[in-house]
C-alpha cells in the first residue's frame, strides 16, 4: 500500500513539474530565454568550444519539442545540471520558452544564426 | 576571368567627383558626373575589357552574372553560364542592371528632410553630420519608448542580415521583411504540412498545374526555365487563373477560375483521388498522419459541388485528378511564390500541400524536393538584454500563427498608428518599398506621420525614401561587397554565391553594412559589428575550403547536393513526425485542422475584383523607373473585359477612374478578353508620389493606394485579393 501511495506521489509531482514546464512555453519569455540561453549555455554548447566542460553543439532546432521537454523534466541527470542549479525558476521557463518554442518540429523552428 | 580586385577611386579623384555631383541640386540628375568617373583614353585606342563576376539584384532571384567593363565603364550584362540556378540566363531586368547602375535619379548623398513629410525639400548632409543624427534619434527613442519603439524592416538583399543583427543588438523585436507582404502563407502552409517548405523539381515533372502563379511573367529560377524544358520533354502544365496570363497562353489548359476558389478546386482534387483510390497507398501509409479524417473531409467536396464555387467544369476537375495520379509521382501542384491574396490563404496553400502529399511526390524526381545544405558558418553573437523592453513584439497575438521572426507589417502599421500595445516611434527602412508593395497605402502615410523618426537607407529615392526624415544612399549591387549567401536553386541544387564590386561605388553612396556599423559605433554598440566584411565572410566560409577559389574562378561554389531519397527514414519535422494532412496544433491554435471550404466575397454587380501580378519587366517599384524598362512598361494600366468595358462605355486607352473604399487612382483603361468579367487587374510600381523617380513621375496609379489592407488569420500576411472596386471613365 505504502509502495502504491508512494508511485502515486511520484506520479504527481512528475505530472506537476511537466504541467509547469509545458505552461512555461507560453509563461515564459522566449526573447529574454535566447539571452540567456546565449549567457549561460553556449559557451559550451557552440561549435569549437573550448574548456574543461565542453557539450554538443546546440541549438533550438537541435531536439524535438518532445525531447526538450524530456530535457528540462530529467534535466537531474545531466552533467552540467550543477549549473542548471544556479538559475532560477523564472530563467529556466523563459529559455524553456525558447528551446521549445524554436525546436525542430515546432512551428517556428529557429534559423541559424 | 577577372577577379573583383580593382584599385579604388583615389580620394582626390572622388572628392573631385562628388564636387561635381554637388554643384546639382541635391536631386538634380548629373549625368554628366557619371561618364566623369572614368579615365578618357585616346581616340583609336581598344577599349580595356575586364570581365567580372556578380550575382543579378533586379528582382529576388539572384541569377548569376558577367559584367562586361570597358575602361571601368560596365558596358553589359551577360549570364553567368556555370551558374546552376539561373540556367545560362540573364532576362530583360538583369540585362537592364547597368541602367540602375548608371541612373541619374540615383540617391547621391545623406539628405534630411527639410519640409513637410512628402513635400520632397531636402538638406545635404555630410555623412558624419546624418550618422551623429541617426544615432541620436535612436538613441532618445529607445529611452523613451524602450529599444523596440523603433521598427526595421529589410527588403531582400545579401546585407539584410545585418539589420537584422543591428536590430537585436540595439534591441527592438519589431523586425520587419517584405515576406508578409509576399510568402509567408505560402511557408506556413507548407511548413506546416512537411515540416520543411520544400522546392518543386519542375525540370523533371511530367504534370504541372500552377493556380495562381504566372511563371512565365513572375519569373523564378529556375522554376521558369525548367518548365518550358519540361514542357518540350513532354510535361502537361495546366493554369488556373482569372487572368490569361503570359504563362496561361503558353500552358496546355488554361482555366479561368473564379478568383478565391482555389481550395474548392483542390479539395475537389483530393476528393476524387481519394474517392477513386488514386493515391500511393504505401507512401500516403507510411509518411501521412490523418489521412482517415482527411477522407471522410473531402468526401463533402466533390467536383460536381466545386464547379458551382470555381467555375470549372466538374469533368474536368475529376479529369485532371486523374491525369495527375498518372503522372505521380513525378506530378506537382505547384507551391508558388506570392501568396498575399486572401483572408484564408495560409488554408488554401494547405489544399495544395495536402494534394501534393496525396500524390506521394516528397523527395522524388518530379515532386516536391528539400532544400540542399549548404554549410555556411553564421558568425555568432550574444545580443545584449534590455529589461525594460516589453515582452514581445508590436504584433504579437494578433494573427494565429504568426513567425515571431516575420510578423505582419499590416498588423505592425495597425499597431503604430494606435500606439497599442506600446509606442514604436521610430521606423528604419533598407531597400524595401512597402510605401508601394503594402496595401492601403494612405495606412501606410499615418502610420509615417505617428514617428518621431524614420530612416530609410535605398539605392534610389522610393516612395517609402520619399516620406523619411533621413535618407542614406546606398550603392547597387555592382558596386559593393557582400556577405556569401546560401542559394537554393530545387532540382539545380544548392549553391555559395557572394559579391565584389564590379566598378567602385558612385557618389558618396556606402553600404548598409557600413552605415550600421558606423551607428552601432555612436550607440556603444560597436563591439557587435567589429568586423569588416572580408572578415565576415571569411568565417562564413571557413567549413567550405574550395568555395573561395569558386567563387573567384567560377563566380558560384555549387554544392551539388543529393536532390532525391534525402528524407529517406528520418522522421518529418512536424509534431506527429509524418506529413500532416489534419493539423493537430492548427487545431489547437483555433485554425481548422484540415482546410474547410468558405467561398470568398461577392463581387457586387456595379464592381470588380481587383487582383495583383507582375509582368516580366519590372519588380514592383524598383525598376520602373529603370531608364531601359520603362521603355518597354512605360505605365500601368487596368485591365477590364470589353462586356463590362462597354457598359460602363469604356474603350481602350480611355483615362478611367478606380475607386475602393480607401483610394482611388487614374489610368488608362485596357480593354481585354485577358481577365474575366468580374476581374480587373493593374501592375504595381506605378503612381509614384516621389518626384525623384522622373521616368514615372505622373504616369499611372498606384495599386496599393487602391487596395484595403485584409490580412490572412493564419499568418498576418496581407490579402491583396479582398477589394472590390468601382470603374469608371475619368471626369476630366
Amino acid at each position: 500500500m505504502i509502495q502504491r501511495i508512494s508511485a502515486v506521489l511520484i506520479a504527481t509531482v512528475f505530472l506537476l513539474v511537466t504541467i509547469g514546464l509545458a505552461g512555461a512555453g507560453s509563461n515564459g519569455n522566449s526573447r529574454k530565454g535566447k539571452y540567456l540561453y546565449r549567457k549561460t549555455c553556449r559557451a559550451c554548447h557552440k561549435e569549437g568550444a573550448t574548456g574543461d566542460r565542453v557539450g554538443k553543439p546546440l541549438s533550438p532546432i537541435s531536439k524535438t519539442q518532445a525531447d526538450w521537454q524530456k530535457v528540462f523534466d530529467e534535466h537531474k541527470n545531466l552533467p552540467c545540471n550543477d549549473q542548471w542549479e544556479k538559475l532560477s525558476e523564472k530563467d529556466l521557463k523563459d529559455i524553456y520558452a525558447y528551446l521549445y518554442g524554436h525546436a525542430f518540429d515546432s512551428p517556428s523552428p529557429a534559423k541559424c544564426k | 576571368m577577372q577577379a573583383n580586385n580593382q584599385r579604388p577611386m583615389s580620394r582626390r579623384r572622388f572628392l573631385k567627383l562628388s564636387g561635381a555631383a554637388a554643384a546639382g541640386t541635391a536631386l538634380a540628375g548629373q549625368s554628366q558626373v557619371l561618364h566623369a568617373l572614368v579615365k578618357k583614353r585616346g581616340g583609336l585606342q581598344e577599349p580595356q575589357v575586364q570581365r567580372r563576376f556578380s550575382v543579378c539584384d533586379m528582382c529576388f532571384n539572384k541569377c548569376g552574372l558577367i559584367a562586361r567593363v570597358e575602361d571601368g565603364v560596365v558596358k553589359m550584362l551577360n549570364p553567368n553560364p556555370k551558374f546552376p540556378k539561373s540556367r545560362g540566363m540573364l532576362c530583360a531586368r538583369g540585362n537592364a542592371g547597368t541602367k540602375q547602375l548608371y541612373d541619374p535619379d540615383r540617391l547621391k548623398y545623406p539628405l534630411l528632410r527639410k519640409g513637410a513629410r512628402g513635400e520632397g525639400k531636402w538638406q545635404r548632409l555630410s555623412w558624419d553630420e546624418a550618422l551623429d543624427h541617426a544615432a541620436e534619434k535612436l538613441k532618445a527613442i529607445g529611452d523613451q519608448y524602450t529599444r523596440c519603439g523603433v521598427l526595421f524592416m529589410a527588403g531582400s538583399d545579401l546585407q539584410s542580415q545585418f539589420v537584422h543583427r543591428f536590430a537585436e543588438v540595439y534591441g527592438s523585436y519589431n523586425v520587419l521583411s517584405h515576406e508578409s507582404n509576399c510568402l509567408l502563407s505560402r511557408n506556413r502552409a507548407f511548413l506546416d504540412t512537411f515540416g520543411i517548405v520544400p522546392f518543386p523539381d519542375v525540370l523533371n515533372s511530367k504534370y504541372v498545374i500552377m493556380a495562381g502563379a504566372n511563371r512565365f511573367e513572375a519569373l523564378v529560377t529556375p522554376d521558369s526555365i525548367d518548365m518550358v524544358t519540361a514542357m518540350k520533354d513532354g510535361c502537361k502544365l495546366v493554369v488556373l487563373d482569372p487572368r490569361f496570363t503570359k504563362t496561361a497562353a503558353l500552358a496546355h489548359e488554361w482555366h479561368p477560375i473564379k478568383p478565391g476558389t482555389d481550395m474548392a478546386f483542390f479539395l475537389a482534387v483530393a476528393n476524387v483521388i481519394v474517392s477513386e483510390n488514386l493515391y500511393d497507398k504505401n507512401f500516403v501509409a507510411r509518411n501521412t498522419y490523418g489521412m482517415e479524417q482527411l477522407v471522410q473531409h473531402v468526401r463533402q467536396y466533390p467536383p460536381e459541388w466545386a464547379e458551382q464555387e470555381c467555375e470549372i467544369p466538374a469533368k474536368d476537375i475529376r479529369r485532371i485528378a486523374r491525369e495527375l495520379a498518372v503522372a505521380a509521382p513525378a506530378a506537382i501542384v505547384y507551391p508558388g511564390r506570392r501568396t498575399s491574396d486572401y483572408e484564408n490563404s495560409s488554408q488554401i496553400r494547405r489544399s495544395f500541400a495536402i494534394v501534393n502529399a496525396l500524390l506521394g511526390n516528397w523527395d522524388r524526381p518530379g515532386g516536391l524536393i528539400l532544400p540542399g545544405k549548404v554549410g555556411l558558418s553564421s558568425p555568432g553573437y550574444d545580443a545584449p538584454f534590455y529589461e525594460d523592453n516589453p515582452e514581445e513584439r508590436v504584433d504579437f497575438g494578433k494573427a494565429l500563427m504568426m513567425f515571431p521572426e516575420e510578423g505582419s507589417f499590416k498588423l505592425s502599421r495597425d499597431a503604430v498608428i494606435a500606439g497599442k500595445p506600446y509606442p514604436v516611434k521610430g521606423w528604419f527602412t533598407y531597400k524595401t518599398n512597402p510605401m508601394q508593395t503594402g496595401a492601403n497605402r494612405g495606412k501606410t502615410i499615418e502610420m509615417i506621420n505617428e514617428l518621431d523618426f524614420m530612416l530609410t537607407v535605398d539605392i534610389q529615392m522610393s516612395d517609402t525614401a520619399w516620406m523619411a526624415d533621413l535618407v542614406l544612399p546606398a550603392p547597387s549591387y555592382l558596386e559593393r561587397q557582400d556577405p556569401a549567401s546560401g542559394l537554393q536553386g530545387g532540382s539545380a541544387g544548392a549553391c555559395v554565391i557572394t559579391r565584389d564590386p564590379v566598378v567602385p561605388a558612385l557618389f558618396e553612396s556606402k553600404p548598409v553594412f557600413w552605415i550600421l556599423k558606423e551607428i552601432a559605433a555612436r550607440l556603444d554598440l560597436g563591439e557587435y559589428f567589429d568586423f569588416t566584411l572580408g572578415e565576415f565572410r571569411k568565417k562564413q566560409l571557413q567549413k567550405l575550403p574550395a568555395a573561395a577559389e569558386a567563387l573567384r574562378k567560377d563566380g558560384v561554389y555549387s554544392i551539388n547536393n543529393k536532390l532525391y531519397g534525402v528524407q529517406g527514414k528520418k522522421p518529418f519535422r512536424t509534431r506527429s513526425k509524418k506529413i500532416e494532412l489534419y493539423s493537430e496544433r492548427y487545431k489547437k491554435n483555433g485554425a481548422d485542422p484540415m482546410p474547410v471550404y468558405r467561398p470568398p466575397r461577392t463581387v457586387p454587380e456595379d464592381r470588380f475584383r481587383i487582383v495583383v501580378g507582375r509582368n516580366a519587366y519590372i519588380t514592383q517599384g524598383s525598376s520602373t523607373n529603370n531608364s531601359l524598362l520603362c521603355q518597354i512598361f512605360p505605365e500601368n494600366s487596368v485591365w477590364i473585359h470589353p462586356e463590362p468595358a462597354e457598359t460602363l462605355g469604356i474603350r481602350e486607352g480611355d483615362e478611367v477612374e478606380v475607386a475602393s473604399p480607401v483610394g482611388k487612382g487614374r489610368l488608362k483603361a485596357h480593354v481585354t478578353e485577358e481577365t474575366r468579367k468580374d476581374t480587373v487587374y493593374m501592375a504595381s510600381g506605378f503612381g509614384v508620389l516621389s518626384k525623384a523617380l522622373k521616368n514615372i513621375y505622373g504616369k499611372g496609379a498606384c495599386i496599393a493606394d487602391i487596395l484595403e489592407d485584409y490580412d490572412d488569420e493564419i499568418t498576418g500576411n496581407m490579402a491583396m485579393h479582398e477589394t472590390m472596386v468601382t470603374v469608371s471613365l475619368a471626369q476630366s
